[in-house]
């Protein structure tokens, strides 16, 4: 099948998640991390995954892989990936599915590369064990790919330990080796956070050509919403496990619906114009052992009725294409 | 500037910092963590500090309330010159100069409640005249910064991040002081509760009179709370001002690019200008030029050899390049 009859097949949607929930069993309760998240990347797309500490984003996307390890199970939904269940295949398939055509970049680039080994040995696995190249010509290729993610003298660079380098650099390290394989599609869990402002504009822009360049998508989890806003076609919004809103860009910065994300955008300092008072969310996430009943946003949310206690918004469309989980959101009583 | 007013003034401090030896019989090499730093600061004046990691941000404000010995350069205090007094002659400074931490997990003793955290330092510095008096301004500054008193006998591990930071936040007012170093405050903090915080220490600011530095690298943070605005770089101050003109009109090179790599909502992230490289380690002590030249797009052969001084360019509005006298 060729890339055009596959796209065709499929309408370009590459992953599907649908209804997933990842439960994490502990001595206290059962905390859903993720509690019934649902969205879909076309090929070549690239979706921002925001929200705060704890709201389930990397759950979200550990669990795509299928990286859940107990006390945490994936306890319900599915996962279409290239038009298969992913929660159907053997943890052998798995195998060959990451870092090959699903690839991920962790946040710490200080913990996921091994100490004891060079550059060139951790990139070489990713292609011995995908691309079945060895010897010379995986070395032409790793060198290669560290050039293409911007680390200057990669010949004898490739040579070095991860301590040699700085934390910008070992962050592109990784990026070549999550690019090894030219993965369809790759998962960036706060990957420039631990960077200065300076790198992260650096990396940013390298990973966005390289990702459009191969025609990859990309799931980009970060707190940061003006960094998604500025790179991402789409955003979903995440409170407490759950998707409160999703859009394009667009959309979401330019006419946020839900009261979470107007109070997110409130709470960013502007770069530009008079300074305000920001607009702060008042009160804290609710523990997760004890979440409210109805919507998990309204202990903290200034326009909460009673409705809103007792019941859990559905997801209503308020344009097309943006979507929001507020019984008053858009139009409806605000 | 009215000289009644000025409550901090620094002058060319520099501190330096050994380098390891590669053999026992090397010469002792060091590096200029902070070099030629000065600035001063008004009652009631919140002063941003803004750099990357290891620009001598941290070291500098370090030095400044002397946890540091700086190795040149005066800081005078409130009209006193505390820049050799002995630890002891240090004491009545302490509890004028406070520091509130980067990290609220690892900055509260966790084998103390909240209300021994904030009563001990008015106790060691004899501010209540018994343990109860002190414990009840305590609670007071509790209330102040939004801790309820029936939470004051828990211990830290019990709060989130942003409670914990107010706690740091009440410890360091307990003691009433005329100025409280913020070491990275918020950067810990998510978004939202950011704010929080960041709307608490304005307000403190007004009601106890405080002076305060705020040092963080998130620029938006900065330019929300600064009246005035510095910027380091491989521990120089390239550029300080009011921060409406460093942020409408910034004149140092490395003022330009920090900005333009800062994410904007709605702007597209990878139309920034980017820098090539990047930050290089500090230079060593001989090191005579800008610190900046090799990553300037206009920099000239005067700027790889002479050091540039910080020169007035617009009233309060302070740069440290060649380039801007032309």
């Amino acid at each position: 099948m060729t890339m055009t009859e596959e796209a065709k097949n499929d309408n370009g949607v590459l992953l599907e998640v649908r209804d997933l929930s990842t439960h994490f069993h502990t001595f206290r309760g059962v905390v859903k991390a993720v509690d019934g998240v649902s969205f879909s990347l076309k090929r070549g797309e690239i979706l921002g995954v925001v929200g705060e500490s704890g709201c389930g984003k990397s759950v979200t996307g550990f669990s795509v892989l299928r990286l859940i390890d107990p006390p945490g199970r994936i306890a319900g939904g599915d996962i279409i990936f290239e038009g298969e269940s992913l929660l159907k295949k053997s943890e052998r398939e798995m195998e060959r599915i990451r870092g090959n055509k699903i690839s991920m970049i962790f946040q710490d680039p200080m913990t996921s590369l091994n100490p004891v080994y060079t550059i060139k040995r951790q990139i070489c696995e990713t292609l011995e064990l995908h691309e079945g190249l060895r010897g010379r010509e995986a070395h032409k290729r790793a060198v290669e790919l560290l050039r293409l993610v911007g680390i200057p003298s990669p010949e004898s660079r490739v040579n070095y330990y991860p301590h040699q380098f700085s934390g910008g650099m070992r962050q592109r390290v990784i990026i070549a080796i999550s690019l090894a394989t030219s993965p369809s599609l790759i998962i960036a869990d706060e990957p420039t956070t631990a960077l200065d402002v300076t790198v992260q504009a650096q990396l940013i822009k390298r990973l966005y050509s390289l990702v459009r360049k191969n025609n990859s998508s990309m799931i980009l989890i970060t707190h940061d919403l003006s960094l998604v806003s500025g790179v991402s076609d789409n955003i979903i919004v995440m409170y407490c496990g759950r998707v409160i809103e999703r859009g394009s860009s667009e959309a979401v910065i330019s006419r946020p619906a839900h009261p979470y994300t107007v109070g997110l955008l409130g709470s960013i300092p502007k770069m530009a114009g008079e300074r305000e008072m920001l607009r702060q969310i008042s009160g804290m996430v609710p523990n997760p052992f004890d979440m409210p009943a109805g919507c998990a946003f309204c202990p903290r949310c200034e326009m909460a009725q009673s409705i809103c206690e007792k019941e859990y918004p559905r997801m209503r469309e308020i344009e097309e294409g943006h979507c929001v989980c507020c019984h008053f959101a858009g139009g409806r009583g605000l | 500037m009215d000289r009644d007013d000025l409550l901090l003034e620094v002058k060319n401090m520099t501190k330096k910092f050994p380098l390891s030896r590669s053999g026992p019989f090397e010469k002792k090499k060091y590096v200029d963590a902070v070099k030629d730093f000065s600035i001063s600061l008004k009652r009631k004046e919140i002063f941003g500090l803004v750099g990357e990691s290891g620009c001598g941000k941290s070291t500098a404000a370090r030095t400044i309330i002397r946890l540091y010995k700086p190795d040149a350069g005066k800081i005078i205090y409130d009209g006193t010159d505390i820049t050799d007094l002995e630890e002891r002659e240090l004491r009545p400074f302490r509890k004028k100069m406070q520091m509130v931490f980067q990290n609220p997990y690892s900055s509260l003793n966790p084998r103390h409640t909240v209300k021994e955290i904030v009563t001990q330092p008015i106790m060691f510095h004899g501010l209540a005249g018994s343990r109860r008096e002190a414990e009840e301004k305590a609670m007071y500054y509790l209330d102040k910064v939004g801790v309820l008193s029936s939470q004051a006998d828990r211990y830290p591990h019990q709060f989130s991040g942003g409670q914990r930071q107010r706690i740091s936040i009440a410890r360091a007012l307990a003691v009433a002081p005329d100025f409280i170093i913020a070491d990275e405050p918020v950067s810990a903090l998510d978004v939202s509760i950011q704010a929080q915080i960041l709307n608490l220490l304005l307000d403190l600011r007004e009601e106890f009179d405080l002076s305060l530095m705020f040092i963080a690298h998130d620029l938006a943070v900065v330019r929300h709370v600064s009246d005035r605005v510095g910027i380091m770089y491989l521990g120089r101050l390239v550029e300080y001002g009011p921060y409406s003109s460093i942020f409408e009109n910034p004149l140092h090179s490395y003022t330009k690019t920090l900005l333009s790599a800062v994410p904007v909502l709605g702007k597209r992230t990878i139309d920034s200008v980017v820098l090539s490289d990047e930050v290089p380690s500090a230079p060593s002590e001989d090191f005579e030029g800008c610190v900046f030249a090799h990553r300037c797009g206009g920099s000239t052969e005067r700027c790889l050899c002479e050091t540039p001084v910080l020169k007035e360019h617009d009233p309060g509005h302070f740069v440290a390049c060649w380039r801007s006298e032309m």
